[in-house]
């Protein structure tokens, strides 16, 4: 995969670190034309990487967002060339650790923030119910079948659904619930907001590091082959994380 | 039709590429097919040491990529194959010397006139990998039954997108495995999730002919010889069950004799 999308509080993340450009646009074509009106609204920061591109290119890949109402206004570049290129495509250069940034705060992106503020005065219990049939405002579900491998990330403003395995040296981050059919081993952290009643949950729950809102469990250090596979759930009881066999 | 163009990848370090490489070159060439071998650590070439060949270099991957000589003036032939050719990286530049498109169009060139590329990827996840990873139409995943070199391949996995990937497992101990010291074929499969087309045991003969320059495969009296034979016959779309370790060899049946474990 050459293009990878990430969505974050402040809008899309499109990763385009692979050359030659086209075949990035080809992709990037091919798989909104398969989500068509998924992404429309939303502002794009493309994450250029280091190596050279055409002026072309960079604006085939703008005018193929803009095409499904995608806005790229942003650029993330390591190598003045190409910032410079990028610049004249009219995007604005960002640091790579503010576009990445999961706390970044603009006009659009406070809605978990109101959401606390609203469920502050209610039990946690009807807090959760009041999220329980749609998503929280202004956010997805994000879905993704297939293999998360070490090194790769997803994140949301919404929940995550996993329908694989999430290997050692993968991260989910999410600002709702996480869900994993399949193996969690990776790092997983449901309530990125600060969402206390977020929870966790994967048909086998190996997680090397969980982190529910603030609080951050280790995995014990037992053998953990030798537990049962059994659903579990973590949840945060107490200011502490806890886990238990999921039931339905 | 043109070859096949595979590139021996595995992220970690010192898990043994360049030994697979070359013995997997080796065993493809003595069943009759023509073979390259490309070294695509550049600045860090050892596929021509492996295979005994460092003296015999004149061209390299970056004189050919630069057009300063011909694929044919590039490749050198290992006299001890029918048809076993080996191009040389270059010891002086550096891995940016060379890009990914022109990699492709050497991999195509080569694909055109062999059976079957191999290319000996670098260890990382940087330039060097890319510019091996990005002719090639296949990966075969070195990896160790270590946490490590697992978590490695499978993030070169990731990195590999739709290209089919398969799975060779090195340096098994079967006598750990059983005990439990070391995962097992079946653990590198789980968190994996690719095909094994081989499964190679921790050999010390392997160390030796390694250092004197004679793939192992030469003598097809050895164990390592009639594996590597395996692997290469996978590869070529035969139906060769994984030879199970345990039962391998006169000394296992002996070990089990004395000590009564196994089956």
């Amino acid at each position: 995969m050459t293009v990878q999308i990430k969505g974050t509080k402040s809008g899309l993340l499109l990763h385009l670190q692979e050359r030659p450009l086209s075949g990035a646009v080809a992709e990037l074509r091919e798989r909104l034309t398969s989500l068509p009106g998924f992404y429309k609204g939303s502002r794009a920061v493309l994450m250029l990487g280091s190596l050279p591109a055409e002026q072309s290119e960079v604006s085939a890949v703008i005018a193929t967002l803009e095409q499904f109402g995608i806005v790229a206004d942003g650029a993330v570049c390591d190598d003045a060339q190409l910032a410079a290129l990028a610049r004249s495509a009219g995007l604005r250069l960002v640091g790579a650790s503010i576009a990445a940034a999961p706390r970044i705060r603009d006009d659009r992106t406070d809605v978990p923030e109101r959401r606390r503020e609203r469920d502050g005065g209610r039990s946690r219990k009807s807090a959760r119910n009041g999220r329980a049939g749609a998503a929280p405002d202004g956010s997805a579900t994000l879905y993704y079948k297939g293999t998360v491998r070490s090194g790769q990330s997803l994140s949301s403003v919404g929940h995550i659904v996993v329908i694989g395995d999430v290997n050692a040296g993968a991260e989910l981050v999410a600002t709702g619930d996480i869900v994993v059919w399949g193996a969690l081993r990776g790092v997983a952290h449901a309530g990125a907001e600060g969402d206390d009643s977020a929870s966790v949950a994967a048909l086998r729950l190996e997680a090397m590091q969980l982190r529910i809102s603030r609080a951050i469990a280790v995995a014990p250090d037992e053998r953990r082959r030798k537990k049962p596979a059994q659903p579990e759930i973590a949840r945060l009881r107490d200011g502490r994380i806890t886990t238990e066999p999921a039931t339905l | 039709m043109p070859g096949t163009v595979y590139v021996i990848t595995s992220g970690k370090g010192g898990v043994g590429k360049t030994t697979t490489t070359a013995n997997l070159g080796g065993a493809l060439a003595k069943l009759g097919r023509q073979v390259a071998l490309v070294d695509a650590d550049i600045g860090l070439r050892n596929l021509d040491l492996v295979l005994g060949l460092e003296k015999r270099i004149v061209y390299d991957l970056v004189d050919l990529v630069e057009e300063r000589c011909q694929t044919r003036q590039a490749l050198i032939k290992d006299r001890r194959f029918d048809n076993l050719y080996l191009l040389p990286a270059s010891q002086v530049k550096d891995k940016e010397s060379v890009t990914e498109d022109q990699m492709r169009i050497v991999m195509r060139k080569l694909a055109a006139d062999f059976d079957d590329v191999l290319i000996d990827c670098p260890a990382g996840i940087e330039h060097g990998f890319r510019n091996a990873v990005a002719g090639a139409d296949q990966a075969l995943i070195v990896t160790t039954p270590e946490v490590a070199a697992i978590r490695d391949a499978d993030r070169i996995l990731g990195m590999l997108g739709n290209r089919r990937c398969r799975l060779i497992i090195n340096r098994v101990r079967v006598e750990m495995v059983r005990t439990g010291d070391m995962l097992s074929v079946d653990d590198v499969v789980e968190i994996l999730g690719r095909d094994v087309v081989g499964v190679v045991p921790d050999d010390e003969e392997i160390i030796d002919t390694t250092n004197r320059g004679e793939p192992i495969v030469l003598d097809a009296s050895r164990r390592l010889a009639r594996i590597y034979n395996a692997i290469a016959r996978r590869l070529l779309g035969e139906n060769v069950p994984l030879t199970n370790l345990s039962e391998d060899g006169l000394w296992g049946r002996l070990r089990r004799l004395v000590t009564g474990t196994g089956q």
